[in-house]
C-alpha cells in the first residue's frame, strides 16, 4: 500500500510543494512588528496634522527612522512597495525631493502603474522642476505584462502556470489526452514567457538610478578629472548605470540628454539595489 | 585495495615528518640595525638551531658561492631537557654605498644537507641620516637617586645640550598656526632624570594633533627632535618659562648599568609669542576670521525657478592660501545685505568640503517672498596677513524665479514678517505657521505583510525548473517500468495457459486452453484488440494468420473425425510449440 502511495505521481507533486514551502512558512511565522508600523504611521498622521514647523518636522522625522529601519530590517525588495511608497511620502514631506523621487521609483518598480504612487512622483519631479515621462512606451505596450506586473508578481506567475503545466503533463503520462497536453502546452508557453520576462529584467533591462545630491559629471573615476559639463547633474534625475568602479566608489552613468560620466556614489542610489 | 590507499595517504601525510624529524636545523641571519651606515662595515648575526649532536663548523658558512668568515659568538642550550641548542655566530660585510640593499641567502652545511637563511632587503642610511644608538628616553621610567644608581668614580664620557624654536609667521594672528620644537644634541648614551618643556604644554594656544618625534645624526652627535603644532586662539603676549633637561651618561657592561658621576643638564631661556589682534581699523561686518589670501565664488545648485518656501541650493568655494583649511569659517549670510527678511537659513551647519587649495560650502536656505528676483551678491571678507589689511569680496549676485505656491497664492509655508517697529523683536522661524494643504496622496497603513516579500515571488521558485524536470523524468521511468512488469505478467499468463495445455491429456481441454493461449498471446503481442475475438475474425495474414489457420486445422479434424491433429499425436504439440513460440519471438514483438 505504502509502495503504491509512493510510486504514485501525486505523491511526488504534493512532497515537492510541499518542500517548497516551508522556508516561506518560517519566514512568516517570526514576523513581529506590529508596533512599529503602528507607530510610523500615527507619527506620519500627526507630522500632516502639525501645527507648526518644530512639530512637524519631528514627526516626519521619527516617521522616517521608524520606517527605514523596517526598511533595513525586512528589505522587502521583492514585496509589494507599499513601505517604499510610504518612505518615498516621508521624504517629500520633510521636502527632500530627490530622496522621494528615489523610493517612489522603488515604490514603482514593485506597484507598476499604480496612481497614487505615479501621482506622487509626478508632484516630486515637478518640485525638482524636472521634466521625466512616465508614459509607457511603444514596447512597454506590445510586453504589456512586462511593464503591468513587477518581477515578483511576474516570478509568482511563473511560478504558478509552471506547476500547472507540470500537473497537466503528468497527467497527460499516465491518461494520454490530447486536450491534457494542449492545456499542458498552453500553460507552460504562458509560464515560459514569463520566465523570459523575468531574466530579461534581472540580467538585461539597464540598470537605473537617481541622483540624491547634485553630481558633478566627470570624465573618469574621479575628483581630479575634468567635470563633462560645468552644470552638476540635478538631484532627483533618473540616470542608467552603465558601470561601477571595482571599488563602488564611482558610477559611470548616461544621463537621459544622453551624456556619459562618473559620478561618486555618494550622490546616486541605485533604485533597485 | 582501501586499506592500500589508506596506507598511501597516510604515508604522504607523515612523510615529511619523517624525514626531517632527524636534523631541526634551522638558519636565521640578520645585520645590526643600528649600524647599517654608508662606508662602514656591516657587523650581523647568524643564529643556528640544531640538535646538539648535530656538528656546526663554521667554515662552512656560504654565501653567494663563497666561503663566509663567520665568528662562534655562544652556543645556548634552551633547556637541560631539550636536545636543541641555538649557536650564534657573527659575520661582517663590507661596507656598502647608501640605499637599499639585499642580504643574500647564507647557507650552512650541516650533517649531509644544506641549509638556508632567507634572503632579506635592508637600508644602508647615508651618514647625515644614520640612527644613532639608541636613544634616551623623553620620560625617564623611574627618577634615580644617588642610592639607586650604581654611581661610579669613573668619567664616563656624555654630552647633553637642549635648544628650543618656535616656527611661525610673524606677526602671528589668532586662527593661525605655528610650531614649538625642541632638539636634544647628545653624544653618548644619557639617562635623562629631569625634563621641563613648559612649550610643549603650549598654555593658551589650541595643539594640533600630537607632538612629533625624529631621531638623527648631525656630525659626531645624535638629535632627537620633538616638535608639536599650535594654534593661536586669541590675541595677546604668551610668555613660557625656562626649559630644561638633565641627565646623567651610562654604560652597560656585562648587564649592569654604570652612571658616570657628573650631571649633565642645559636649559634654555625663557620665551614668548605674542598673537597680534586683529586691527579694528578697516574691519568689514563680515569679517569672521578668516586669515589669509583668498578667492571667493558662489553657484547654484539647485533650480532657479521655485515657490515661496522652496529649498535652495548654493555652493560657497573659497580657494586660495591659509595655514589651516579646516577652521575657515563660511560667510555669515544671514545679517548680509538683501537677505534678511527675504530668505531663511537652514538651522543645520553648511556641509564643508575641503579639496587642494579650496574649500566649499553648500549652504541651504529658503525664499520667503515672490518678491525676490535675485540670490544677493555675498560678502566674504578676509585678513591678508602680508598687506595687514582687510580684503572684501563680493560675489555676483545669481537671478532666481519664485512663484507663489500653487494653492494656497494668499498663504505661505512662512509667514512674512511684519516690518520691524523699534523695539519689535523679529518672528521666530518656529512660530505657529499655517502649513499648505497636503498635496501628495496619502501613505498607506501597513501591516506585516508588506514588509515581507510576495509569496512565490522570489528567486526560490526557480527551483520548480529543476523540480519539474526531476518529476516528469521519475513519472515517464515509472510508466515504462509499469508497461514493462504488465507485458511480463501477461506473457507469463499465456505462457502458463500455453503449458497447462500442453500437459492436459483431456482432448477438450486441451483444445480450449490452447486456443485460448494462443488468442492470449496475439492479444499480448497487440496483434488482436481483445482474446476473446471469435477465430472467424482473425485476420488472415501474418501471426494471427498462422493461429488461425492452425486452429481452424485443429477444429475441422476434431468435427469432421479426421486423425491428423490428436492429443496423442506428438507432432500436434510439436506444431503447437513452434507456433507458440514463433508468436514469443522477440523480432515477432
Amino acid at each position: 500500500m505504502i509502495k503504491k502511495i509512493i510510486s504514485s505521481p501525486i505523491f511526488f507533486i504534493i512532497a515537492g510543494l510541499l518542500i517548497a514551502l516551508v522556508p516561506f512558512l518560517i519566514v512568516n511565522f517570526f514576523n513581529n512588528t506590529e508596533s512599529q508600523l503602528k507607530e510610523a504611521y500615527t507619527s506620519y498622521t500627526a507630522g500632516e496634522n502639525a501645527k507648526t514647523l518644530g512639530e512637524r518636522k519631528d514627526a516626519f522625522n521619527r516617521a522616517l527612522t521608524l520606517y527605514t529601519s523596517l526598511e533595513k530590517e525586512n528589505e522587502p525588495i521583492y514585496g509589494d512597495g507599499k513601505l517604499y511608497y510610504n518612505i518615498g511620502n516621508t521624504y517629500y514631506q520633510l521636502e527632500e525631493y530627490p530622496w522621494a523621487i528615489l523610493y517612489y521609483y522603488r515604490a514603482l518598480s514593485l506597484m507598476p502603474g499604480n496612481e497614487k504612487v505615479l501621482n506622487n512622483l509626478k508632484m516630486a519631479l515637478n518640485k525638482m522642476k524636472i521634466s521625466q515621462s512616465l508614459e509607457p512606451d511603444i514596447y512597454e505596450k506590445i510586453f504589456f505584462f512586462h511593464s503591468t506586473y513587477s518581477l515578483p508578481e511576474r516570478l509568482r506567475f511563473f511560478f504558478l502556470f509552471g506547476v500547472l503545466s507540470l500537473v497537466l503533463l503528468s497527467a497527460y503520462i499516465w491518461r494520454p489526452l490530447r486536450i491534457l497536453s494542449a492545456l499542458a502546452l498552453f500553460a507552460g508557453t504562458i509560464s515560459l514567457i514569463f520566465f523570459v520576462s523575468t531574466i530579461f529584467t534581472h540580467y538585461i533591462s539597464p540598470i537605473e538610478a537617481v541622483i540624491v545630491q547634485p553630481a558633478s559629471l566627470h570624465r573618469d573615476a574621479g575628483d581630479q578629472y575634468a567635470e563633462v559639463k560645468k552644470e552638476p547633474v540635478a538631484a532627483g534625475t533618473k540616470v542608467e548605470v552603465l558601470a561601477i568602479t571595482s571599488n563602488g566608489k564611482w558610477l559611470k552613468i548616461l544621463t537621459p540628454d544622453g551624456i556619459l560620466g562618473y559620478v561618486s556614489n555618494a550622490q546616486i542610489r541605485l533604485i533597485q539595489e | 585495495m582501501v586499506k592500500r590507499y589508506i596506507a598511501i595517504f597516510l604515508a604522504l601525510i607523515f612523510f615529511p615528518f619523517i624525514c626531517f624529524s632527524d636534523d631541526n636545523v634551522q638558519i636565521h641571519a640578520e645585520l645590526y640595525p643600528y649600524n647599517i651606515t654608508e662606508n662602514k662595515p656591516l657587523p650581523g648575526t647568524i643564529e643556528v638551531t640544531h640538535d646538539k649532536n648535530v656538528e656546526i663548523d663554521p667554515s662552512n658558512f656560504m654565501m653567494k658561492g663563497q666561503p663566509l668568515s663567520v665568528t662562534l659568538v655562544k652556543n645556548v642550550q634552551i633547556s637541560p631537557d631539550n636536545p636543541l641548542m641555538v649557536s650564534i655566530f657573527s659575520f661582517e660585510l663590507p661596507p656598502q654605498p647608501a640605499g637599499l640593499r639585499v642580504l643574500p641567502e647564507i647557507s650552512l652545511k650541516a650533517g649531509n644537507k644544506t641549509y638556508k637563511t632567507f634572503s632579506s632587503t635592508f637600508e644602508v642610511l647615508s651618514s647625515s641620516q644614520a640612527a644613532p644608538s639608541p636613544p634616551p628616553s623623553t620620560k625617564p621610567k623611574e627618577q634615580p637617586s644617588p642610592s639607586k644608581l650604581e654611581v661610579t668614580n669613573q668619567n664616563i664620557p656624555g654630552t647633553l645640550q637642549l635648544k628650543a624654536e618656535v616656527q611661525g609667521v610673524k606677526p602671528l594672528y589668532p586662527g593661525q598656526r605655528l610650531k614649538f620644537i625642541y632638539y636634544y644634541y647628545y653624544k653618548g648614551d644619557i639617562g635623562l632624570t629631569k625634563e621641563d618643556l613648559p612649550l610643549l604644554d603650549a598654555k593658551g594656544f589650541l595643539k594640533v594633533g600630537e607632538k612629533e618625534i625624529k631621531d638623527y645624526t648631525q656630525g659626531e652627535m645624535s638629535v632627537r627632535e620633538i616638535s608639536q603644532e599650535v594654534e593661536a586662539i586669541k590675541p595677546g603676549h604668551f610668555s613660557f618659562p625656562p626649559s630644561i633637561v638633565e641627565g646623567l651618561a651610562y654604560e652597560v657592561n656585562e648587564g649592569e648599568t654604570e652612571y658616570g658621576k657628573k650631571n649633565l643638564k642645559s636649559e634654555v631661556p625663557a620665551t614668548s609669542v605674542d598673537v597680534e589682534p586683529f586691527p579694528s581699523e578697516g574691519k568689514p561686518a563680515s569679517f569672521n576670521g578668516a586669515v589669509g589670501e583668498f578667492t571667493f565664488e558662489d553657484a547654484l545648485l539647485s533650480t532657479s525657478q521655485i515657490h515661496v518656501g522652496d529649498k535652495i541650493e548654493l555652493s560657497l568655494k573659497i580657494s586660495g592660501k591659509t595655514s589651516d583649511w579646516t577652521s575657515l569659517p563660511p560667510p555669515e549670510l544671514c545679517c548680509q545685505p538683501g537677505f534678511s527678511g527675504l530668505f531663511t537659513l537652514s538651522d543645520i551647519p553648511p556641509k564643508e568640503e575641503v579639496k587642494g587649495n579650496s574649500k566649499t560650502f553648500i549652504v541651504e536656505l529658503r525664499a520667503l517672498s515672490e518678491e525676490i528676483k535675485e540670490i544677493p551678491s555675498i560678502e566674504f571678507s578676509y585678513f591678508d596677513p602680508n598687506k595687514r589689511k582687510y580684503i572684501a569680496l563680493q560675489s555676483k549676485p545669481i537671478p532666481i524665479t519664485v512663484k507663489s505656491n500653487p494653492k494656497s497664492a494668499s498663504e505661505s509655508l512662512f509667514n512674512t514678517p511684519p516690518a520691524n517697529e523699534p523695539g519689535t523683536p523679529a518672528q521666530l522661524p518656529d512660530s505657529p505657521a499655517k502649513s499648505s494643504p497636503i498635496e501628495i496622496l496619502g501613505n498607506y497603513p501597513l501591516d506585516t505583510s508588506d514588509l515581507n516579500n510576495l509569496f512565490l515571488g522570489t528567486w526560490w521558485t526557480l527551483w520548480l525548473l529543476p523540480f519539474g524536470a526531476a518529476l516528469i523524468y521519475l513519472q515517464l521511468n515509472l510508466k515504462r517500468e509499469k508497461e514493462e512488469q504488465n507485458a511480463k505478467i501477461d506473457v507469463k499468463g499465456s505462457q502458463e495457459l500455453f503449458d497447462e495445455a500442453i500437459e492436459n491429456p483431456d482432448p477438450a481441454a486441451f483444445h480450449q486452453k490452447l486456443k485460448e493461449a494462443l488468442l492470449l498471446c496475439l492479444f499480448e503481442r497487440r496483434d488482436i484488440s481483445s482474446s476473446d475475438v471469435p477465430l472467424e475474425d482473425l485476420p488472415n495474414e501474418g501471426k494471427a494468420g498462422k493461429v488461425k489457420a492452425f486452429l481452424s486445422k485443429i477444429e475441422e479434424s476434431r468435427y469432421t473425425g479426421k486423425q491428423d491433429f490428436t492429443v496423442e499425436d506428438g507432432k500436434l504439440r510439436d506444431e503447437a510449440k513452434a507456433l507458440f513460440k514463433d508468436l514469443q519471438s522477440k523480432e515477432s514483438i
